[in-house]
């Protein structure tokens, strides 16, 4: 029975062949979130989008985008959804207008309506000045606000994107985040959003969803997943190369779990607050070995990383 | 596989994009190109040899007889890229999450595409159609109209075999080149193979289906052919009919 979550997951298994993709997910999407959804390469995130935006079929379970079961009325489900799923191609031969109106007509707008939007989107993804040249001819950025253009059409309810910047050079992501920073904006947009970049995520998302092996570890709001965990990382450069007697002395020091050599630098595991964390530096200070920078790693990183390594 | 309003208005949008792309594109042009040399030279090689044209019906047949190929051309250039350029070149992840049904998407793909192949074919018959006035028994030719829809119900039959290798391959060329090879070789082998065997003609092969687009003519008799035009035009609607269904099934199925 499908809940008042825009984005309902239930159950929701894809096996390929013995390879298990999506191990009966169970993911309710919170109405106007912004979630990022997140876990390591072959965790089955871009699996279940693929499900739910009917690129492909689940094995079993349902999927519920509005109330309606994605698997049994696909067209139903996606009609009030925007969607850029991986790096998609446009029909080069068109332009971004002539885009636009192709994907308005398929979603049943008028042709004023389908001028009048396909104004502002282009407006919003700052491609109003490359609107009647053909597609063919743009960069893989360019592509992408494109992308994210034609996934707003029809003022959607639901926007699905997976790695939306995957693939970009640095100005191109900038650009693709800078549209997706706008879209926060949209209040009645419930927005889920794919990603490796924990940055990205912890940047643009208020909520986060994180999967491993097809099973959901955690979803909450970021601030929440971070609070759960309170296992911090931090890299300390120092001159010269850390020895075994070093680490054991840094081992040693209250609150650290870890301290491992990276390179020439130490990785620290540590767990306390913010008063704990100013012990350590002091402590690291007393031992005169030479320290010339510390830096912590982000949070939601470390809680990433610490959940991906528990559930492995 | 049902189809509602708002699927016809649907199938109508994409059909009209398919051909938008052809136009645009440079297949067009090279079936256009290909179409009108074939036209000039089958028209005119013979007054290289210092030959003329004895009838409009030896006329007619000289060209009728090298349709099929064009046919096969076209179906090679359209119909064989048509799916499976939708995955090659990741334009399907735009169109197949939008609220559109995969059966729309293929109805609509193949419409388009047929319009365009039936299209050039279409101006070949009409250019050859105009040159009926110049010779003495061209007025009198009949059965020139219904030639044409059988020639139609062989590119149907040749465009859905296309189908069937668009949805299976997965690069447009592959899926050309298969096209290509069993339309212009394998069939063939096979019916000669058969005829060779059995010593009866196999009426049920698509190419000797071809034969119906002569038969429709009455007055072409320098044909060897035992079989009712009737025979023909069945084999072709059931070529056609089984290669889109089978077409429709693999690609419904089919998953990014």
């Amino acid at each position: 029975m499908p809940s008042d979550s825009p984005i309902e997951i239930v159950d929701l298994r894809r096996e390929y062949g013995q390879f298990v993709a999506v191990n009966n997910l169970d993911l309710n999407i919170r109405k106007n979130s912004f979630t990022g959804f997140l876990g390591p390469n072959g965790a089955g995130k871009s699996t279940t989008l693929k499900i739910l935006t009917h690129l492909i079929n689940a094995t079993s379970g349902n999927a519920y985008l509005n109330g309606v079961d994605v698997v049994k009325d696909p067209k139903e489900a996606l009609s009030n959804v925007g969607t850029v799923v991986e790096t998609p191609e446009f029909y080069t031969y068109l332009t971004p207008i002539e885009t636009m109106k192709y994907i308005g007509e398929i979603l049943g707008m008028s042709h004023e309506a389908i001028k009048s939007e396909t104004d502002i989107i282009l407006e919003k993804v700052k491609m109003t000045e490359w609107a009647d040249k053909r597609i063919g001819t743009f960069s893989k950025g360019m592509r992408q606000r494109i992308a994210l253009g034609q996934a707003l059409m029809n003022s959607p309810s639901i926007i699905i994107l997976d790695e939306p910047t995957s693939g970009l050079d640095p100005r191109g992501m900038a650009e693709t985040r800078e549209i997706l920073k706008n879209l926060r904006n949209e209040k009645s947009l419930t927005v889920l959003m794919s990603s490796h970049l924990l940055y990205e995520v912890g940047d643009l998302c208020d909520r986060v969803a994180i999967i491993n092996h097809g099973a959901l570890l955690v979803h909450d709001d970021i601030d929440n997943v971070i609070k759960t965990d309170d296992t911090r990382r931090i890299t300390v450069k120092l001159n010269g190369t850390p020895t075994q007697d070093l680490l054991g002395r840094i081992s040693a020091l209250q609150n650290v779990v870890s301290a491992e050599r990276l390179g020439n630098d130490i990785e620290i595991r540590f767990k306390g607050d913010a008063n704990a964390k100013a012990k350590l530096f002091s402590d690291l200070g007393l031992l005169n070995v030479g320290i010339y920078e510390l830096s912590e790693q982000g949070t939601l990183e470390t809680t990433y990383l610490n959940l991906i390594a528990e559930s492995r | 596989m049902y189809v509602e309003a708002d699927d016809l208005r649907q199938i109508l949008v994409i059909t009209k994009n398919e051909i938008r792309k052809f136009i645009r594109g440079k297949r067009l042009l090279i079936y256009v190109v290909i179409a009108a040399a074939m036209f000039i030279l089958a028209s005119f090689l013979p007054y290289i040899f210092n030959e003329s044209w004895h009838s409009a019906i030896d006329f007619l047949s000289t060209h009728l007889g090298s349709l099929n190929i064009l046919v096969i051309i076209a179906v090679t250039l359209f119909a064989s890229s048509t799916y499976v350029s939708e995955f090659e070149e990741r334009t399907a992840l735009i169109l197949f999450t939008r609220p559109v049904k995969k059966t729309t998407i293929f109805i609509g793909k193949f419409i388009g595409c047929f319009i365009m192949e039936a299209v050039v074919l279409m101006g070949y018959y009409v250019a050859i159609g105009v040159t009926f006035p110049f010779f003495d028994d061209g007025p009198a030719i009949s059965g020139y109209i219904a030639s044409f829809g059988t020639i139609i119900l062989f590119l149907f039959a040749a465009s859905a075999l296309a189908s069937v290798f668009s949805v299976t391959m997965k690069k447009a060329g592959t899926a050309a080149i298969m096209t290509f090879v069993t339309m212009f070789l394998l069939i063939s082998i096979i019916s000669g193979s058969i005829y060779l065997s059995t010593g009866e003609m196999p009426w049920y092969m698509l190419d000797y289906a071809y034969y119906s687009v002569f038969l429709c003519i009455p007055n072409i008799d320098n044909l060897l052919i035992d079989f009712e035009l009737v025979y023909g035009i069945l084999t072709m609607i059931m070529w056609g009919a089984v290669a889109t269904i089978l077409s429709w099934v693999l690609f419904i199925r089919k998953e990014m």
